[in-house]
């Protein structure tokens, strides 16, 4: 199906635990609740914190490690880049690919832009209610 | 008809409420259109690679929504209720914009920049 790629993101789009400890720890790192320059816990702490075992955490360091976002000091353990630029340019761009998703599967639903923004700044706009609905599921 | 997608799903949600907004999507987007006929249980559930019980759990629940309905002999369809369609379409709209906002809230955007991330060219007043 060439709608298969797009599902990206999507409601069932599932990843591997260390991909997703990753982001989470990724999305920590960029939204300032952990600290740029700040040390992070370590391994075994930070194992427990996000409930999965120690190589699942090795494994989503080493991608943020990769990224820049973390680097390690020999014997001092990892630390937080100290590159505000790098940090907010990654913020950026999760930002970016998060708005993305959202406009397409709306689009997908045909979706308006103009009906977005009204979904943004009045996400309880009433619609047709449900029990005047709810009846007829049959066919014709 | 329901778009292939090897079976990957979160683990901080049940698997058939997964599989309901899966379904759910595929019907107010149009991949399933109105009338048509479902897959089968068992069809469904190794396309998802889940168990049988699950899957009928999921049709089931659309079903008590009124989304799809089951001829006795013939299956299972999406409903043809147009009034009903447009009102899940626009639950299943808000329900993506909460998760829109909260991931955005979560790297600590305010809901005006969230807007500014929004395409330039939509008329947003």
């Amino acid at each position: 199906m060439s709608n298969e790629l797009e599902e990206k993101g999507t409601i069932l789009t599932g990843k591997h635990p260390y991909k997703r400890v990753a982001g989470r720890i990724r999305n920590a790192i960029i939204s300032g609740e952990i600290a740029a320059n700040s040390k992070l816990d370590t391994v075994k702490l930070l194992s427990e914190k996000y409930n999965v075992n120690s190589n699942t955490m090795q494994r989503a360091l080493l991608i943020l490690e990769k990224e820049g976002l973390i680097y390690s000091r020999r014997t001092a353990g990892k630390f937080v880049t100290e590159n505000r630029i790098l940090i907010s340019s990654i913020r950026n761009k999760e930002a970016r690919k998060i708005t993305e998703d959202f406009v397409n599967k709306l689009g997908r639903m045909g979706i308006a832009p103009k009906e977005l923004a009204d979904m943004l700044s009045e996400p309880e706009l009433p619609f047709p209610k449900e029990e005047v609905v709810k009846k007829g599921s049959g066919k014709i | 008809m329901i778009l292939d997608l090897p079976g990957v799903f979160e683990d901080d949600k049940p698997i058939y409420i997964q599989l309901m907004e899966r379904f759910r999507y595929d019907i107010v987007s149009g991949n399933l259109e109105m009338g048509e006929k479902i897959s089968s249980v068992r069809t469904l559930a190794q396309k998802f690679g889940v168990n049988p019980n699950t899957v009928q759990k999921a049709l089931s629940e659309l079903e008590e929504e009124g989304l799809l309905y089951t001829e006795r002999t013939a299956g299972r369809f999406v409903t043809e209720n147009s009034l009903l369609l447009e009102s899940v379409r626009y639950k299943e709209a808000r329900r993506i914009t909460g998760e829109f906002i909260s991931k955005m809230q979560d790297l600590g955007y305010s809901e005006e920049e969230m807007i500014g991330f929004l395409p330039k060219d939509s008329s947003f007043t």
